[in-house]
């Protein structure tokens, strides 16, 4: 659950574009007034000179640890800054725009590999930025006739792949390394249709556990079983751009929660925190920020610190950064199956988390054996859960809850 | 695609009705003749067309000024109500009609349910702009006259649909319902919780109103759209037996909320309601299921038009759905056939107290259980449930540690 908002607000000209996070700062890129870089601590407190970087900045990422990565959606350049300095070197060989704003994150990058990807405004392309200051064109080909609209890192849960997950406008998630060797693509549902969709833009991704979440310009959201490709779920929740529907729900997510919010102005702005890789997506919360014209531009979140940061479209209303506390990652819990008392037996565990009525899922469904008692089942942190041990085979069973 | 093989219905696009009109306004579904019925107001007409031809049946039939609502009254005679206090009864498909005065200009507000009949007794009633003030009309005695609800008078009536066994539900602006019958009598009321919070922002001295726009039931369960134009609009729906909030989402649009059709199979047809200033949106149609499984989508269907989408409703009879799109004078038509059989069921806890029902379908292996229903209701309770699924059901009754308990699994 999303807790204890804190607000940074400057002038009303400034936007905060993209933000950055590591364990102790918050890494931001501005535009509209003043270009320029901050570095904030979590207590919101600036901690650098302003840093004046590229016009029209779009994207910001640490492809090391001391070096972050900015992109522009006007200038054909690339900024690579020192984090810990605060110098700045302007890079404009082999460098190009990103795809635009109104969508999720334009540059991503990964750090044990020491290279960012990039959106770039120009059809079949990706802009490669390496730690060596390199900046250079990949073209996969699944990327022909369209652009990437947004870019994450497809984390495994059983190390780094060093991959990345290509969301298109043209409907499509493309997963490359960097390279742009492809490893797949998900190609979204475009029928039955009276007319073939056209700007089919997907706006945000989500991966962790094997589950894939999309969202798109016509607000479509959808679920995936990634590594078959099944459509598990979808929905029609938030809405996309105002005119053409070039923009939609941005979404950020860490260790099986994703943080949803609106893109468009004049709607509230709400926020919907939703668990996506469990057997039925649940809505945990649903926030409403109360931002009269802005939007969600970016969100970012933190699983190290369980920070959770918002980004807005102006600073003439609300705010332009807000973080909140979010409870993330997991946990375990020990079972021990005894019938009688003091007699351990097999047994099937069915753990339901249990998010309110109207909103439970199954988390876990496993079976314990006898010698491996007491038997550690993970959960997730901060979460309510009703957990069923069915033995006999299935003739007898007992049930409590508990909160993780 | 949704949870593959179980209790879904399938969307597919059959055709497009080109009405003539670029002024269409409503539209209702005659499930004895398989006919879509309009009204438009470019010059005031009730239109016909058949579902399974698409082509027009009779003439363009002269109704009241500025219709703007058009509903069955019984299985033989269209109801058109308007901005004068003359309702029109036209008998479906000669085109005959019968004028009657007597009524109250039809409320305003676009993209609700202003409308809803009882036809089995032949009694309609209409959402007026007079607070708190039905019109009620009865097409076996071409009858009409005015019913009060026993309200506050600074909360208006926004939408109406009937339920069955001779009851409506209203919606209100202030969140509120309360399900009356045709003399106006009060049975039950609930109010939709908001479940989310409002942070710091620069809106919060406006009082933060929301009000329903759209609403579908069935079973029991009541699936709502919310509108707003200073709050984030959301949908949500609710065990109507206990009036218990099950899920929301969010969904933003510009103050109009999300259309629905009337329910067939646990099912609906929905759209988002973009007025004209946004009708570039290129709408797509989805059928959404409210009850079982969660709150999902099953077909997505892209139109591929920015025609702003006005109404949309199914014949439960022959599975045809219609979408009315105005600006472009189109009706869509689509098919929606079920793909498992079904059967009814009936929950129960000791004594017939309130209590939770989880069932949760463990069919497609361990590791794969996905939950069929979660709800507060109230004892006994029957539902649909898919044949040859086999299911968890765990009952609870009370919370905390006083909680009691009942877990079974039986395959149906």
């Amino acid at each position: 659950m999303l807790s204890n908002p804190r607000d940074i607000q400057t002038n009303s000209s400034m936007i905060f574009a993209d933000v950055a996070l590591d364990d102790s700062y918050i890494y931001v890129c501005t535009k509209s007034g003043t270009d320029s870089f901050k570095k904030f601590n979590y207590n919101l407190e600036q901690v650098n000179n302003n840093l004046t970087i590229l016009s029209s900045a779009a994207g910001i990422t640490l492809v090391t640890a001391a070096t972050a990565v900015i992109v522009s959606s006007s200038s054909n350049s690339v900024d690579f800054i020192d984090v810990n300095t605060n110098a700045r070197r302007n890079v404009t060989s082999g460098a190009n725009t990103v795809y635009g704003t109104t969508t999720g994150p334009q540059v991503t990058a990964n750090q044990e590999a020491g290279v960012a990807i990039a959106t770039r405004n120009s059809n079949g392309n990706l802009m490669k930025i390496t730690s060596g200051q390199v900046v250079s064109t990949i073209s996969p080909t699944s990327l022909s006739g369209a652009q990437a609209s947004c870019i994450i890192l497809r984390n495994s849960a059983s190390g780094d792949l060093q991959r990345w997950l290509i969301g298109t406008n043209n409907g499509k998630i493309i997963e490359i390394d960097a390279s742009a060797n492809e490893f797949g693509t998900i190609t979204l549902p475009a029928t039955p249709a009276i007319s073939a969709p056209t700007q089919y833009v997907v706006t945000g991704l989500a991966y962790y556990d094997d589950r894939l979440l999309v969202s798109t310009s016509y607000g479509l959201l959808y679920l995936y079983k990634y590594s078959t490709g099944e459509l598990l779920w979808r929905h029609f929740m938030l809405d996309g751009g105002a005119v053409a529907p070039t923009n939609g729900p941005v979404i950020a997510s860490a260790s099986g929660i994703a943080v949803i919010g609106s893109a468009r102005a004049n709607q509230g702005s709400s926020i919907t925190e939703l668990i996506f890789n469990t057997s039925n997506p649940v809505q945990t919360q649903f926030i409403n920020m109360d931002m009269s014209t802005s939007f969600f531009t970016n969100i970012r979140l933190n699983p190290f610190n369980n920070k959770a940061v918002f980004l807005s479209s102006a600073a003439s209303v609300a705010f332009q950064l807000r973080t909140f506390d979010i409870s993330l990652g997991t946990s375990s819990e020990p079972v021990d199956l005894q019938d009688p008392v003091g007699v351990r037996v097999p047994g099937r565990i069915i753990r339901i988390l249990d998010e309110g009525i109207g909103k439970s899922s199954i988390d876990l469904d496993t079976n314990v054996t006898e010698g491996t008692y007491p038997y550690y089942i993970p959960t997730r942190k901060n979460k309510t859960y009703i957990e069923i041990a069915l033995v006999n085979s299935g003739t007898k069973w007992d049930i409590r809850e508990f909160t993780s | 695609m949704g949870y593959p093989g179980v209790h879904k219905l399938m969307l597919s696009y059959d055709g497009t009705i080109d009405t003539g009109s670029l002024t269409l306004r409503d539209c209702c579904t005659d499930e004895t003749n398989n006919l879509a019925i309009i009204v438009e107001s470019g010059t005031n007409t009730l239109r016909m067309f058949n579902l399974s031809s698409l082509s027009q049946v009779g003439s363009n039939y002269s109704v009241t000024a500025a219709p703007y609502a058009v509903i069955m009254i019984n299985s033989a005679s269209a109801l058109v109500a308007g901005s004068s206090t003359t309702l029109d009864l036209v008998q479906v498909p000669s085109g005959y009609k019968t004028s009657h005065t007597g009524g109250l200009a039809l409320a305003t507000s676009t993209r609700t349910q202003r409308i809803a009949a009882d036809k089995n007794n032949s009694t309609a009633l209409i959402v007026t702009n007079t607070a708190g003030t039905l019109v009620k009309m009865v097409g076996s005695t071409a009858s009409v006259s005015q019913i009060n609800i026993d309200m506050p008078s600074n909360d208006l009536i926004q939408s109406i649909i009937f339920i069955g066994a001779g009851r409506f539900i209203i919606s209100t602006t202030s969140a509120h319902f309360y399900e009356i019958d045709s003399t106006g009598k009060i049975y039950k009321q609930a109010g939709l919780e908001r479940e989310f919070t409002s942070t710091r922002g620069t809106n919060l001295s406006s009082p933060q109103r929301i009000s329903i726009g759209m609403m579908a039931y069935n079973e029991g369960f009541l699936l709502c759209s919310v509108i707003s134009t200073t709050s984030s609009p959301f949908m949500a729906c609710l065990d109507w037996t206990t009036g218990t909030t099950l899920e929301s989402y969010p969904y933003t649009d510009v103050s109009l909320g999300t259309l629905f059709s009337n329910v067939a199979s646990g099912h609906v047809i929905a759209a988002r309601s973009a007025d004209t200033a946004n009708a570039s949106i290129h709408q797509p149609i989805v059928d959404c299921n409210f009850i079982n499984y969660g709150f999902s989508v099953d077909n997505t269907v892209f139109t591929g038009s920015a025609g702003s989408i006005v109404s949309l409703g199914i014949n439960t009879t022959n599975g045809k759905a219609w979408a009315l799109q105005e600006v472009i004078d189109d009706i869509r038509v689509f098919t929606l056939t079920a793909s498992s059989a079904t059967t009814s069921r009936t929950f129960s806890s000791p004594g017939n107290v309130d209590f939770r029902l989880m069932l949760f379908d463990l069919t497609a292996g361990q590791g794969n259980g996905k939950r069929f229903i979660d709800t507060y209701t109230t004892s006994p309770r029957s539902l649909t449930v898919p044949t040859g699924r086999t299911f968890l059901e765990v009952i609870k009754i009370g919370t905390g540690s006083d909680a009691t308990w009942d877990v079974s699994t039986y395959t149906t």
